[in-house]
């Protein structure tokens, strides 16, 4: 089944948020200011994303969901029981990768 | 004389369920209007929102991407203009179908519904052209979506027709009520992201703040400099806070009223419903609970 930008948008969203959530379970200044750097860097591809989407289907944009959802699931454990930060920031990390990925894809 | 009576009977029955059925039409069209000038009352509101939010993204110590202006990038919105100009033909062409739909309830004459059904045709057939179709497919869908409905309703002659009128646009109501709550839902995800990145931008600035306040040797009126501007990014970070939660109450409650919306056009349908039904009754509730919970934005 084709993916569409929305959906895309729906996941990288649902990671931002959270990103979010699992920032209010850190005190320390240096993993706050770490996840906040992915927050930054994840919405800047958010919006850029935000900016070209469509409804419609487009080609190749099936891998980053699954890949976006894996990442998902990953830190939704995290946010019941926060147990890295360096793994939240290196699962949020490869996120903003694929996001980059994606906008660069429907440009 | 039996046969007499009967017809007699038969036509006072057809004449009262269509009375009742325009009732229950012009029930519907006082909350269709409702929600239609509520999601437009809203999205306008919430349009300096996304300004603001919009200003408080900018960040210049990001690398440009090769070969792309920096401010291309930061000031791009091609698809808030065609979000904008989607809410505006989708709210505008509900609130035109409900007004229609009112006149034909009471006008009791059939030169007036003719009128109005024409009138209704053109207009929609505006607001359709307003829509850019080369730039988005979902502008295209709308557009479709608006014609279709503008000539369900064009040439109408006698308002008997309308029970038959309003099923021919059920699918297109659905899509207008879609692509109206879709808009304004993803208007709210913007937000919340945004919301969320400007935190942590307020976050990083007040550390740097304090780090500049504590180490930089700063005589006393720079350091009250400082400390008024990092007071500033508090006072703009619980703005945001407090900002949130009206909106998303609204949000909730526009999806709780399309749903409902939809259900009552479904409803007046059937022949013979009452302007009582439980369906306009739900619709009516919500609508007005959608404009008290707008009018807590202001």
């Amino acid at each position: 089944m084709s993916t569409t930008t929305e959906e895309i948008l729906d996941q990288i969203s649902t990671l931002i948020l959270d990103l979010g959530s699992l920032r209010e379970q850190v005190s320390d200044a240096t993993d706050r200011a770490a996840i906040n750097n992915q927050i930054t860097a994840l919405t800047k591809w958010w919006r850029k994303i935000d900016d070209l989407r469509a409804s419609e289907p487009k080609p190749g944009l099936a891998e980053a969901k699954t890949a976006l959802e894996g990442i998902v699931v990953d830190l939704k454990k995290e946010k019941k029981k926060l147990e890295s930060v360096a793994k939240v920031i290196y699962r949020a990390a490869q996120a903003i990768a694929i996001a980059e990925k994606v906008a660069k894809l429907v440009v | 004389m039996f046969k007499k009576e009967m017809v007699i009977a038969l036509f006072l029955i057809a004449t009262l369920s269509g009375c009742a059925n325009l009732d229950a039409v012009g029930k519907f069209a006082d909350s269709a209007q409702l929600l239609s000038s509520a999601a437009d009352d809203f999205y306008n509101t919430e349009l300096a929102t996304d300004r603001k939010l919009a200003g408080l993204s900018v960040d210049l110590a990001s690398p440009a991407q090769p070969g792309e202006s920096a401010w291309i990038e930061a000031a791009t919105g091609k698809n808030l203009l065609s979000e904008a100009r989607r809410n505006k033909a989708a709210v505008a062409s509900l609130g035109q179908y409900a007004n229609t739909l009112k006149q034909i309830a009471i006008f009791d004459n059939d030169k007036a519904v003719e009128d109005s059904s024409q009138r209704f045709s053109r207009n929609l057939s505006e607001l359709a052209n307003i829509l850019d179709s080369k730039i988005n497919p979902d502008e295209v869908a709308l557009a479709k979506a608006i014609n279709s409905l503008a000539s369900i309703y064009s040439g109408i002659k006698v308002r008997d027709v309308i029970l038959e009128k309003t099923q021919s646009a059920q699918p297109h109501v659905e899509k207008i009520i879609d692509t109206l709550v879709a808009d304004i839902k993803r208007q709210q995800q913007r937000f919340n992201v945004s919301r969320l990145a400007a935190s942590a931008k307020r976050e990083t600035q007040f550390n740097a703040l304090k780090h500049d306040f504590n180490n930089a040797g700063l005589i006393e009126s720079q350091k009250l400099l400082i400390e008024t501007t990092a007071g500033k990014l508090v006072e703009d970070e619980l703005a945001d806070l407090l900002a949130e939660q009206p909106a998303q109450v609204f949000l909730s409650q526009l999806k709780k009223t399309a749903v409902s919306c939809l259900a009552a056009h479904k409803a007046i349908q059937t022949t013979g419903i009452k302007e009582d039904a439980k369906e306009l009754a739900a619709f009516a509730e919500d609508a007005r609970q959608l404009v008290s919970s707008v009018r807590k934005l202001h």
